[in-house]
C-alpha cells in the first residue's frame, strides 16, 4: 500500500514542478457553461483553444478553468456539448478572463455540419469505460408499459447485463447487482427498484442525465467494485416556468420547474404515482363478496432548488422520496367469531442533499456536501378477533422492519494550479446505521421485540487525483483513494490506486488504458437478482471481509466523420471476497445469522466490448456487442471447482435506434440478444427413506435458451396553442418471444405408457405487451 | 407473514406463460444408494437402492423397482471382512447376523450389483457423551403468539481435542417427540431458513443439530423451549432428553436434508445436493451413540 502511495506521489509531485516554467506568461480563462434555454449548468462540456490542442472539460457544476501560455494578443475558444450547438468566441488574452457560455440546444431535425467543433471529449479524455446518457436519449427509447426507465436504458449499453426478464438490475462486467454505486445527485440509493425490480426509482422527467462508469474509475469514486451510475437531477429552469408530464397505463407523472429569481434561483418538483390500487381494490372486494380488499402502488417525489448567492457561491438543495406500498384488508364473520385482518408491506428510499459550491479563485473550486440517505422495509400484520360465545376479544399485531441509513459530509476540490494539471482532491465521512431486521409482536398478554442489534459504523474516504497532460498526445490520470471502515471494534482500511492513460493517435482517434483497484465494505444479501424489498445491506465483518477488485482495461476510440463514435475495449477483472448464498439459502432467509448463509470466494471476468454511437442527425442510435466470460470459485460450493457466474453471458448484442421522421413523428426501436444464462439442473433422482431426492449437476452447468427481444415505439407530437402534446404507442417484446424467467421440473402422466415423465418447463414472464401513454410539455 | 407475499407471487405466476423445454442432459452414470444409520450396539442394517436418470419414465411401481435384492453387501470391522449381509424382503434391507456397531471400532460396507460400480461407505461409532444435568422451568417465556413456553436446560461436557457433532431430542413420557422446539442458541444449526419471517421458528424433531466449534472441550448449556403443557409426568414416567453424538457426515447429511426440504418449490433458491459419504454412490453410512436423561418436570 505504501508503495502505491509513493508511486502516485512520484507521478503527481514532480510533474507539478516540471510545469513551473510555464507559470510566468500564463493566461487563464475561467467561467461556467450554461444551457441557454433553462439556465442549468452543463457538466462535462468541452472547452478548446482553437488550433492549439489545449482543452479542458467543465466539472460537474459547469465550472471550467483553462490556462495556457500567452503567444498572441487574442485567443479563440470553442465550447461544445452533446445535444447543443457548439460556440466559438475570440477574446483578448489578458492575465485573467472570466467567460461564461450559454449553449443553445440543438435542433435534431437539422444535420449539424459544424464538424470542426464537435466534442472530442470521448477521444481525448483520460476517462475510459464511461458513457453519458441524456434524459432526451433515455426518453426517446421504447418504454416498458409506457414507463421510461433510466436503468433499463443503461441495460442497453455494452458490458451491462440486465439479469432476469423485466428486471432493472444491473450486472456490469461480470459483477453483481450489489457492486454498483448508484448515486442520485451524489447520494447513494440503496434499493433503486420498484415493484420487485420491474421499474427503477428514477423518474425520467426529473432527470437531467446519467453517467455510467464501468471501469477506469477516477479516484474520487469508491465503495463499489463494478460500476458508478451517477444520476443527476434537473436543476430547474431559471429563465421561465415550464412543466411536463404524462398519463400512462400504470402511472402518471408531473414535473414543474421555474425561476424563483430569474437567472439566480430556480426550483424543480416532480412526482409520479402508479394507480393499480384504484383497480385492484374494487376488483378484489367484488370477487370476495366484500370481505377482502387489496391494493398496490408506488410513488416518487423529486424536488430541487438552487440559488446563485454570489458570483462565487451557489447553493443546491435536493431530495428524493419514494415508496412502494401493498395493503390488504380481510373481514371474516361467522357464527363463532368476527375477525378483521389488516396487513401491509411498505418499502422505499429517501435521500436529501445540501450542497454549497464555492469558487475561491480562478484556479480553485470547492464543493461542500452534507447528505442523508435511507432505505427501509416495513411489514405489518394486525388481527382483531371478537368471539361470540363466550364473548371475548383478542388482538395480535406483528411488525417487521429492516433497512440502512447514512449521514455523510464531504468536501471536494478542483484545483488547476498549472496549465497541464487538473487536480481533484477531497475527503468525506459517512455514518452508516444498518438495521438487519427486527420483529415486534404484540398481543393481549405480550409485547416484545426480537431483533438483531442495529450496527453503527463510520467510513472515512480521502482521495487525490491528477489529470496531467504530458504532451499534446499523452495524458494520464493518476490517483489514490484511501478508505477506513470501522465496524464493531474492527478497522478495515485500503489504499486504492487508480491510473488511466490516453494517447491521441490523431484528433479523432486515441488509445486508452487503465488500472484500478476498488474496495467494497458492505455486502448485499440477495440471491434473486430481482431487486426484492427484503434485499439487505450488511457491513463487512471479520468472517465476511470487504470485497476487492482489480480491473485492467485497454481501449480504442474513434470519432468517425464527427458523427459516429466507435469504441472497443477489452478488460480483465479479478474479484476477491465476493459473496454467494450457500446451498439452500434463498431470498426468504433474511438477515438472521447471515454470515452462516453466505460463502466468500473469488471471481474473474474478462471481455471485449464494441460500441458504436450516432448522436447527431435525424437518425440516432447505438449498437453494442460484448464477448465476455465470468466465473466464480468458492471452496465450499461446487466441490471447490470454478463454475460460471449466473449472469455469465458469452455473447451480448444491443441495438437501439431513434428516427425523427419529422417534427410530428418519432420512431424508435431496440433489440437485445444475450446468450442463455447459466443455471443448475437436476440430472438424476433416488429415494431415501421413501423421500425422492434429486441429484444436481455442477453449479450453473446448464445454459438456458438465448434471450432476445424487440421493442418498438412511435411518438406523435403536436404543438398546441399553449402546450405540446404527444401520444406514445409502444410495444414490448414485439415478436412475442417467450424468454425464460425461471425453469422448473414437473411430472406428467403419460396414459399411453402408463408412466410418469419428468419434464422441464420454462416460465416466461412477459409476452408481447402493447401500451399507450399521453405526454405533454408546456 | 409469508402470505403477504403470496398475492405478488400469484400475480407473477398467473401472468407468466409456460412452455416445455428440451434440455440436453449430460449422460451421468447411475449409482447405488446405501442408507444405513445404526445405533450403538445394534446389528448393522443397510438399505440398497439405485438412482435413475431424471428423464427416465417412472411407473407406479417405481418405488419397488429401485430396490436391489440381488446386491452383495459386505461389512468390514476394523478393515477385516466380518460378514455378508442377508436380504430381508420384509423391510427390504440387508442385515448382519452378528456384526454390531461398537464404540471405538471402524466399519466399512461395500455393495455390488450388476451394472453398477461398487459403492462403499465408512463409519466409526463415537463414544457416548453423558448429560451432566437437566433443569426444567415452567412458564419461562412467551412465544410470539403470546403462548407460554417451558424451559429445558441441558448441560453436558464436550470432549476436548475433537470436532464433535450432536443431535438432541426432547421426548414425551411415552417416547413421542415433544413437537416444536424453540431456541435462540447460536450453536444450533439454523435449518429453517426463514429468519426474516420467523426468527424464532420451530425446530422439528430430528433437526436440532449442533457442532462444538464454539465450545470445544467445554461444558455446554443448551436452553430449549417447549410449549407449555407438553412436558408432563404420567404415572412416574418422565419426559426425557436424548443427546446423540453423531458423525460429521451425518451432521452434514441432516443439514442438507433440511435444506432440501426448505427449498422445495422455491425456484429462486440455490439448489442443494444431499450430503453423502458413499464413495461411487449416494446415501449415508453412520453410527449414532446416545445418552438419555429425564426432564424433572412437575
Amino acid at each position: 500500500m505504501r508503495q502505491y502511495f509513493k508511486i502516485t506521489l512520484c507521478i503527481i509531485v514532480p510533474t507539478l514542478f516540471l510545469s513551473v516554467d510555464s507559470i510566468a506568461q500564463k493566461t487563464t480563462i475561467y467561467g461556467y457553461v450554461f444551457n441557454n434555454s433553462s439556465g442549468e449548468r452543463l457538466s462535462g462540456a468541452s472547452i478548446l483553444i482553437a488550433g492549439s490542442g489545449i482543452g479542458t472539460s467543465a466539472n460537474n457544476y459547469g465550472f471550467y478553468s483553462i490556462s495556457f501560455t500567452k503567444k498572441t494578443d487574442s485567443v479563440t475558444l470553442i465550447v461544445s456539448y452533446a445535444g447543443f450547438e457548439a460556440q466559438t468566441k475570440t477574446i483578448k488574452a489578458t492575465a485573467e478572463n472570466e467567460l461564461n457560455w450559454n449553449l443553445q440546444p440543438e435542433n435534431t431535425l437539422e444535420e449539424v455540419v459544424i464538424t470542426s467543433v464537435k466534442s472530442t471529449r470521448n477521444v481525448d479524455n483520460t476517462q475510459m469505460s464511461s458513457i453519458q446518457l441524456s434524459s432526451k436519449t433515455i426518453k426517446s427509447l421504447p418504454a416498458f408499459l409506457g414507463e421510461t426507465d433510466v436503468l433499463k436504458a443503461i441495460q442497453l449499453l455494452p458490458g451491462v447485463q440486465s439479469g432476469s426478464e423485466g428486471s432493472s438490475g444491473l450486472y456490469v462486467r461480470g459483477g453483481g447487482p450489489d457492486q454498483n454505486l448508484i448515486l442520485l445527485d451524489g447520494v447513494p440509493v440503496y434499493n433503486a427498484s420498484h415493484l420487485f425490480g420491474f421499474f427503477s426509482v428514477f423518474n425520467a422527467d426529473a432527470i437531467k442525465g446519467v453517467d455510467v462508469i464501468k471501469g477506469g474509475f477516477p479516484a474520487r469514486y469508491g465503495g463499489r467494485l463494478s460500476s458508478v451510475i451517477d444520476v443527476q437531477m434537473k436543476e430547474g429552469n431559471n429563465q421561465e416556468f415550464h412543466g411536463e408530464g404524462g398519463i400512462g397505463l400504470i402511472a402518471s407523472r408531473l414535473t414543474i420547474e421555474g425561476p424563483l429569481k430569474k437567472n439566480k434561483a430556480s426550483y424543480m418538483i416532480s412526482g409520479r404515482r402508479t394507480y393499480a390500487d384504484f383497480f385492484m381494490r374494487p376488483i378484489s372486494k367484488a370477487q370476495s363478496g366484500g370481505d377482502t380488499e387489496m391494493g398496490y402502488f408506488f410513488y416518487d417525489l423529486n424536488a430541487k432548488v438552487n440559488m446563485q448567492v454570489t458570483d462565487k457561491d451557489h447553493f443546491y438543495l435536493s431530495g428524493y422520496f419514494g415508496n412502494d406500498r401493498f395493503t390488504a384488508y380481510e373481514n371474516t364473520d361467522n357464527a363463532n367469531m368476527e375477525s378483521t385482518t389488516q396487513s401491509g408491506i411498505k418499502w422505499g428510499n429517501a435521500t436529501a442533499v445540501a450542497r454549497w459550491n464555492h469558487r475561491f479563485n480562478k484556479l480553485l473550486f470547492a464543493n461542500f456536501t452534507a447528505n442523508y440517505t435511507r432505505y427501509q422495509f416495513d411489514l405489518f400484520y394486525n388481527e382483531n378477533n371478537t368471539y361470540h360465545n363466550p364473548p371475548r376479544k383478542e388482538s395480535y399485531l406483528q411488525k417487521y422492519f429492516s433497512g440502512i441509513k447514512d449521514y455523510c459530509i464531504k468536501v471536494d476540490f478542483d484545483w488547476l494550479p498549472l496549465p497541464n494539471h487538473v487536480i481533484k482532491f477531497g475527503a468525506g465521512n459517512t455514518w452508516h446505521t444498518y438495521k438487519p431486521g427486527a420483529i415486534q409482536a404484540q398481543s393481549d398478554n405480550l409485547d416484545t421485540t426480537f431483533k438483531s442489534s442495529f450496527i453503527n459504523n463510520a467510513e472515512t474516504d480521502i482521495y487525490i487525483e491528477d489529470d496531467f497532460k504530458i504532451s499534446d498526445r499523452l495524458k494520464i490520470n493518476s490517483g489514490l483513494h484511501y478508505t477506513v471502515f470501522s465496524v464493531t471494534g474492527k478497522n478495515f482500511s485500503s489504499l486504492q490506486p487508480r491510473l488511466s492513460v490516453v494517447y491521441l493517435l490523431n484528433r479523432h482517434m486515441s488509445l486508452k488504458a487503465s488500472f484500478v483497484q476498488m474496495n467494497q465494505f458492505i455486502h448485499l444479501l440477495t440471491n434473486s437478482g430481482l431487486g426484492l424489498p427484503t434485499d439487505l445491506w450488511v457491513p463487512a465483518t471479520s468472517v465476511v471481509p470487504p470485497q476487492k477488485s482489480l480491473q485492467y482495461a485497454v481501449g480504442y476510440v474513434w470519432n468517425a466523420k464527427n458523427n459516429f463514435e466507435l469504441s472497443v475495449e477489452a478488460y480483465y477483472k479479478g474479484l476477491k471476497n465476493i459473496i454467494e448464498y450457500a446451498e439452500g439459502a434463498s431470498f426468504l432467509s433474511g438477515s438472521d445469522r447471515w454470515e452462516q448463509r453466505v460463502e466468500t470466494g473469488t471471481g474473474k471476468a474478462a471481455g471485449v466490448e464494441f460500441f458504436l454511437q450516432k448522436k447527431y442527425g435525424k437518425i440516432t442510435g447505438m449498437a453494442g456487442y460484448t464477448l465476455s466470460f465470468s466465473d466464480r470459485t468458492f471452496a465450499s460450493l461446487n466441490n471447490g471447482q470454478t463454475f460460471p457466474y449466473k449472469y455469465d453471458r458469452r455473447h451480448d448484442i444491443k441495438l437501439a435506434a431513434v428516427h425523427q421522421v419529422n417534427k410530428k413523428i418519432q420512431l424508435s426501436a431496440d433489440w437485445v440478444f444475450g446468450s442463455g444464462a447459466a443455471t443448475t439442473l437436476q440430472h438424476s433422482s433416488y429415494r431415501i427413506n421413501d423421500n425422492q431426492v434429486y441429484v444436481y449437476g455442477s453449479r450453473n452447468g446448464y445454459r438456458l435458451p438465448a434471450y432476445h427481444r424487440l421493442d418498438a415505439a412511435i411518438k406523435f407530437t403536436k404543438q398546441k396553442k399553449k402546450f405540446e402534446r404527444s401520444w406514445v404507442i409502444s410495444v414490448y417484446n414485439l415478436y412475442n418471444r417467450l424468454n425464460t424467467f425461471y425453469i422448473y421440473l414437473s411430472e406428467e402422466y403419460n396414459p399411453t405408457t402408463s408412466t410418469y415423465e419428468k419434464v422441464f418447463y420454462k416460465a416466461a414472464l412477459f409476452p408481447v405487451i402493447p401500451s399507450i401513454s399521453y405526454q405533454f410539455k408546456f | 407473514m409469508f402470505k403477504l407475499f403470496i398475492p405478488f407471487i400469484v400475480i407473477i405466476f398467473f401472468a407468466s406463460c409456460e412452455k416445455k423445454l428440451q434440455v440436453d442432459m449430460e449422460k451421468v452414470p447411475q449409482k447405488l444408494v446405501l442408507y444405513s444409520v445404526v445405533s450403538q450396539d445394534s446389528l448393522i442394517e443397510v438399505q440398497v437402492t439405485k438412482s435413475i436418470g431424471i428423464t427416465v419414465p417412472e411407473d407406479n411401481n417405481i418405488g419397488d423397482s429401485l430396490y436391489l435384492p440381488h446386491a452383495t453387501v459386505v461389512v468390514f470391522e476394523n478393515e477385516v471382512a466380518a460378514e455378508t449381509l442377508n436380504y430381508n424382503p420384509l423391510n427390504k434391507k440387508f442385515k448382519a447376523v452378528s456384526t454390531r456397531m461398537r464404540a471405538g471400532k471402524s466399519y466399512r460396507i461395500t455393495a455390488d450389483a450388476t451394472g453398477y460400480t461398487t459403492a462403499q461407505g465408512k463409519a466409526t461409532l463415537l463414544p457416548v457423551v453423558p448429560v451432566n444435568n437437566v433443569f426444567f422451568k415452567k412458564n419461562a417465556r412467551m412465544n410470539e403468539d403470546g403462548d407460554w413456553m417451558d424451559e429445558v436446560k441441558i448441560v453436558f461436557t464436550d470432549p476436548a481435542n475433537a470436532d464433535n457433532y450432536y443431535r438432541v431430542y426432547i421426548k414425551l413420557y411415552n417416547g413421542n417427540d415433544a413437537g416444536c422446539i424453540k431456541a435462540t442458541d447460536i450453536d444450533i444449526e439454523d435449518l429453517n431458513g426463514d429468519g426474516i419471517i420467523n426468527p424464532l421458528g420451530c425446530i422439528s424433531p430430528g433437526e436440532l443439530i449442533i457442532s462444538d466449534k464454539n465450545f470445544n472441550g467445554l461444558a455446554k448449556t443448551l436452553v430449549l423451549y417447549v410449549r407449555n403443557g407438553r412436558l408432563v409426568v404420567n404415572r412416574n414416567r418422565y419426559p426425557y432428553v436424548l443427546l446423540q453424538q453423531i458423525s460429521k457426515d451425518f451432521f452434514l447429511f441432516t443439514k442438507s436434508q433440511a435444506l432440501v426440504k426448505n427449498i422445495q418449490d422455491n425456484p429462486f433458491a440455490e439448489p442443494v445436493n444431499l450430503w453423502t459419504n458413499i464413495t461411487n454412490g449416494y446415501g449415508i453410512f453412520t453410527g449414532i451413540s446416545q445418552y438419555s436423561a429425564i426432564i424433572p418436570a412437575n
